[in-house]
């Protein structure tokens, strides 16, 4: 091993673990000693992480309280290190540690926040599209097209499954209100990001959830709504998914209608 | 005074705080510099407002990321999406900090030091050829703020920086602030720092704040320049002459106008140390 990737090795060592072999390496300088220094440098690793953690979680860490957001700080850092370019994605694997971890496991709802402020990131910094599609497409569609359009969505579209009232939980604590305490709940989320360039969010049925998997899968108009028959009175299918696809074109959800 | 660097003039980094006020109010900036780490996502408003500022300003690209002095093999994924970034911006140079930040691919984000000896020039100088070659364009490095030294340090860090600037042809961003931490943390006098460095292998000045804790003091970019940066800017302006000069703020960062007002003090200073300044015009 190189004296180079030693002394990176053991200064790595100092600031994630308590060993200490670096100290061997750092010269004797002035009045500050040589462990005040190496602090210097450990305190902003965990300082900067922790503040990726807050930046990126703003509500997870409200909802936790101080002690508890302190308590999963330390143990995400300690075992879920960095291995990423980008700050940007160093809490990818916060909500899969919130669910697996023993003691957080017991709030289900802290794993789904997680993932929500998550899912909003993404939408934020998604690709750009070259243009979203208008409802005057729709309404110059010939009937017989109507079966095999297919729908591309905006690359900041997603869904989630919020099984507990994470997101109204959400909401309460982003307008500075106490959230309702924790309730199992199953609601479905469409997120992306509108034309203005902000981050959306909109709670959408079950029907509504079920389509934009299928066109999402490229299933077509005349899949989708053969599967939709295993939920929906048939002679209600036709006008909820014509108000459903009207409503994502409002929204700019949808990049282009196509065949 | 015999500097060929471009000479960009006075910029500022571009914060996410200030996109709409720059839009509407097109200041008169000689350009910008982006932290390249912030751009390189696929869309969204910082890559928006990136496109609609880029239109009206040169741009400069510094990052923190190319861990170019780790033992880790060199990431040639990220450099591929510098490369892409800096296709799309065009910018004047690219700059990144001589340290490491990854190890094991752990990375510590943070700029971490090295040791000043013959080992580590020939890895750096191996690997800032690698990255010239791919990124094709003026590749800078920057000296960092650090807190220790190491024993098997050989070279004064000013050597170190010469030597590795010699040795691979990239050029110098000489972070004035830097230097003033460094002196204060290390015990040397600044001033021997700036005497030092090779006159032509300087092409870019950061100015910053700091925090000082009385027996040490920590790069912190989250305070006005202060007055000890301001005295060594003017005595590195008397060696250097003209180079394309920047105010970093990363926190607690002012509105725009404050910023450009503190820009104009360093824009005054170098009139004053360089009064055929006022008449020269702009290289880039």
């Amino acid at each position: 091993m190189s004296t180079l990737k030693k002394l990176q090795d053991d200064f790595s060592a100092y600031l994630l673990t308590e060993d200490d072999e670096i100290i061997n390496l750092v010269m004797e300088q002035g009045e500050l000693d040589k462990y005040s220094r190496l602090n210097i440098y450990k305190n902003a690793y965990n300082v900067r992480l922790r503040s990726c953690i807050e930046t990126d979680h703003p509500m997870l860490a409200l909802y936790l309280g101080d002690e508890l957001f302190e308590k999963m700080v330390s143990a995400y850092i300690s075992e879920y290190p960095s291995k990423f370019t980008s700050l940007r994605y160093f809490c990818d694997a916060l909500p899969h540690y919130l669910k697996q971890d023993e003691f957080f496991k017991t709030v289900p709802i802290l794993a789904e926040i997680a993932s929500f402020e998550r899912l909003m990131m993404s939408a934020f910094d998604a690709a750009e599209a070259d243009k979203r599609a208008s409802i005057n497409e729709l309404q110059k569609l010939e009937p017989d097209n109507w079966p095999t359009i297919k729908l591309k969505f905006h690359p900041s579209a997603s869904l989630f499954e919020a099984n507990w009232n994470s997101v109204e939980s959400w909401q309460a604590l982003k307008n500075e209100e106490a959230p309702s305490e924790a309730i199992e709940n199953t609601r479905y989320w469409i997120i992306w990001r509108g034309t203005d360039r902000l981050t959306q969010f909109r709670n959408i049925p079950n029907e509504a959830y079920i389509m934009f998997n299928c066109f999402k899968d490229d299933y077509n108009f005349a899949d989708v709504c053969e599967l939709l028959q295993e939920h929906l009175p048939e002679d209600k299918i036709g006008p909820l998914t014509v108000q459903h696809l009207s409503l994502w074109l409002e929204m700019g959800v949808i990049h282009e209608i196509c065949f | 005074m015999n500097n060929s660097s471009p000479f960009l003039g006075f910029g500022l980094g571009l914060r996410t705080d200030h996109f709409q006020y720059i839009l509407d109010n097109r200041p008169e900036l000689d350009w910008f510099e982006i932290l390249s780490e912030n751009y390189m996502v696929d869309g969204g408003k910082p890559r928006y407002f990136l496109d609609a500022i880029k239109e009206h300003y040169p741009v400069v690209m510094h990052g923190v990321s190319m861990s170019i002095g780790s033992t880790d093999p060199l990431n040639m994924d990220y450099l591929k999406q510098l490369k892409l970034l800096a296709e799309h911006v065009q910018p004047k140079w690219i700059s990144d900090h001589l340290c490491w930040t990854t190890v094991n691919h752990i990375n510590s984000h943070d700029l971490l030091p090295l040791p000043y000896n013959e080992e580590a020039i020939n890895h750096l100088v191996e690997r800032i050829k690698i990255v010239q070659e791919t990124l094709e364009r003026p590749f800078l490095i920057e000296n960092l703020s650090s807190y220790l030294n190491y024993n098997n340090s050989e070279l004064e860090e000013w050597d170190f920086i010469n030597e590795i600037a010699r040795l691979s042809g990239c050029k110098i961003l000489l972070d004035i602030n830097n230097i003033y931490v460094s002196a204060r943390n290390h015990g040397f006098k600044p001033e021997v720092y700036v005497d030092a460095i090779d006159k032509d292998a300087v092409w870019q000045f950061h100015l910053a704040g700091h925090t000082d804790y009385g027996n040490y003091v920590i790069d912190t970019h989250d305070h006005d320049v202060p007055d000890p940066v301001w005295d060594l800017y003017r005595y590195a302006l008397k060696r250097f002459g003209p180079i394309s000069t920047m105010i970093e703020r990363d926190d607690h960062i002012p509105e725009f106008p404050d910023l450009y007002q503190e820009l104009q003090v360093a824009k005054d200073i170098a009139y004053q140390e360089i009064p055929s300044l006022n008449k020269q015009v702009l290289s880039c």
